[in-house]
């Protein structure tokens, strides 16, 4: 009985703990988030229509064909693209984001470290003064993003050193050299048509791509964030020193070239769909360090869930706070100054040891 | 048994022209504490690396019970050597259970699940240092002597019978210099090896089985603690007259 009566407590609490989940609250919060980003807009819709519009697709529920047809345009050819894009936009920045810092063991790093954005820039801004279509300037931001990673690692291992300083070092020499040429691009572009064009680009969009688009590229970038979150212990051993992960049995070099490629790709392939977004993949990881720890096997897909509901928000705000909408890269900003000073308090107490 | 031995053998090292290790014969295994004394730049880092097989040596090699360490498994060479690093700042607040629980990846692979025994192990390593009460903590605001007990109770998860420490002591105040050589010296009685390098020539004679010397990047001494410490082992080693000792 006694026993009975001491086990009972902390039973419940267990049990209210594990309803306290981020692996539930997270992805129940996301599909909320979607479902209200969906019902968000110019166009009147009353509340819960969109579940019911649907149900109504599925044929289970009854709807009038004209309601259903004008619904079905707004939410699923207008909304959905950029609510997917938003969300994978922020699953992926955010999650890179978190495997960036690990492998550089330094909280402030973020996907730019090795000037993939800068890269991705200078390639978009190529495409729209040589008046590529709107796919060749995406592609060419993509490569562009990725040379400007290669480009970065081959000057670091060309020099003898700790990997990792010769990784930001040859990062930095690539962000300065890409944004070089990014200002080339602009100088020598139309005033104007095409300067105009790149600025907006580089202030990003998240409804500049079609549900085609969307969807050809969702399983690439799924697909590594996924890969990313599998890396989580091995990115836990490799935040530790590169002796001791070594001498703890990891193949430091090996993962962390598949860590940094996988987190690599996933960015360009952000900023061929939705142009730069800034701040997500530094301070959505922070925040969900705080509230998870610092273990990567959980911080990683819970950074991609939170960068996704971060991002969903911001481009709310940026279709609603004024009559024109405002470009989702400054929405991001301005949220994320607020959000990081918030944060930096308490996570400075990890940073002075 | 000589069999479980991690050893070096005429390992010469050296980097720009500049020699760092030559001819060094070394070995410590299962039941012993071994410290290794050197001046600064002695190169006793160095010789750690390459029997911990991170650093390939220009001559010579390191051997764990006769094997090529080099050529072997990462993750087999884990089960059997730990390395204990200085207690070092960790840039992310992991708990002290999450950072002992990490020693659990040798034996699980990366991509295996951490199942309740690897857990369990993880809590005997905390219990075994008597760090339990730590194990809920951030481990970025540990002081430094709990820090380098939980980077000992990592290498006791690990499973390995074998610790390669790297200056367990140093930054560590007096009490905890004298409380991680107490539990060094209980493991070394229960069967683990433990090579450890140190700048305190004292605490290594009270807690010491065996001294080694490295001077020059040559093994100047090695044997009993008192048959080693020495004045004119001293001498060699940190260049210290007779004159310079105060009597």
């Amino acid at each position: 009985m006694t026993v009975l009566l001491s086990a009972a407590p902390p039973r419940r609490a267990n049990r209210l703990r594990r309803l306290a989940d981020w692996r539930l609250i997270l992805p129940l919060a996301l599909a909320g988030g979607v479902l209200a980003a969906l019902s968000l807009g110019k166009f009147a819709m009353a509340p819960g229509e969109v579940p019911k519009l649907f149900c109504a697709m599925a044929g289970a529920c009854a709807m009038s064909p004209e309601r259903m047809a004008a619904l079905a345009n707004v939410v699923i050819d207008i909304r959905l693209p950029r609510v997917a894009a938003a969300v994978l936009v922020g699953g992926a920045l955010a999650s890179s984001g978190a495997a960036f810092q690990a492998v550089f063991r330094n909280p402030l790093a973020s996907p730019s470290l090795l000037g993939v954005l800068a890269g991705a820039s200078f390639g978009a801004a190529l495409g729209i003064v040589l008046g590529a279509p709107w796919a060749g300037v995406q592609a060419l931001a993509f490569v562009m993003g990725l040379a400007a990673v290669a480009f970065g690692g081959t000057v670091a291992a060309a020099f003898r050193g700790a990997p990792v300083v010769m990784l930001v070092l040859g990062g930095m020499i690539s962000n300065a050299l890409f944004a070089a040429l990014l200002s080339i691009v602009k100088f020598v572009a139309d005033p104007v048509n095409q300067l105009p064009n790149i600025v907006y680009w580089l202030m990003g969009n998240l409804g500049q791509s079609d549900l085609a688009q969307v969807l050809a590229l969702a399983p690439l970038m799924l697909g590594g964030v996924v890969l990313l979150c599998a890396l989580g212990r091995g990115l836990d051993l490799l935040a530790m020193g590169d002796d001791e992960a070594r001498s703890l049995g990891v193949p430091v070099s090996a993962l962390r070239f598949a860590a940094l490629a996988l987190a690599t790709l996933v960015s360009a392939l952000t900023v061929s769909l939705a142009g730069m977004i800034g701040w997500v993949g530094l301070i959505v990881p922070h925040v969900a360090r705080l509230a998870l720890g610092a273990r990567n096997d959980r911080l990683i897909p819970a950074s991609a869930l939170l960068g996704a509901i971060f991002l969903l928000g911001a481009d709310a705000l940026a279709r609603t706070l004024a009559d024109v909408e405002i470009p989702i890269g400054i929405v991001t900003e301005l949220l994320g100054i607020p959000v990081f000073m918030a944060v930096l308090g308490r996570v400075r107490r990890g940073w002075n040891g | 048994m000589d069999e479980a031995r991690l050893a070096a053998h005429a390992v010469g090292f050296g980097r720009g022209g500049r020699a760092i290790l030559e001819g060094v014969d070394f070995s410590f295994g299962p039941g012993e504490l071994v410290s290794l004394l050197g001046g600064n730049g002695a190169g006793k880092t160095t010789l750690l690396r390459i029997l911990l097989g991170l650093l390939a040596p220009l001559r010579g090699e390191a051997t764990l019970g006769g094997a090529p360490v080099r050529r072997m498994n990462r993750r087999a060479f884990a089960e059997q050597v730990a390395y204990v690093p200085q207690a070092h700042v960790a840039p992310f607040p992991y708990r002290a259970r999450e950072i002992v629980a990490l020693g659990r990846a040798p034996a699980v692979g990366l991509f295996g699940r951490m199942g309740a025994r690897d857990a369990q192990a993880a809590d005997e390593a905390l219990a075994m240092l008597r760090i339990g009460h730590l194990a809920e903590r951030d481990y970025t605001t540990l002081s430094g002597g709990e820090r380098q007990l939980v980077m000992v109770a990592r290498a006791l998860a690990q499973g390995a019978r074998l610790l390669v420490m790297d200056e367990p002591m140093a930054g560590l105040d007096y009490g905890h210099q004298l409380r991680l050589l107490g539990h060094l010296r209980r493991l070394a009685g229960q069967g683990w090896g433990v090579l450890m390098t140190t700048h305190h020539p004292d605490q290594a004679r009270l807690a010491s089985t065996r001294i080694a010397t490295l001077v020059a990047g040559r093994i100047d001494s090695d044997g009993a603690p008192d048959a080693v410490l020495t004045p004119e082992t001293l001498r060699r080693l940190y260049g210290l007259e007779p004159g310079d000792i105060p009597a």
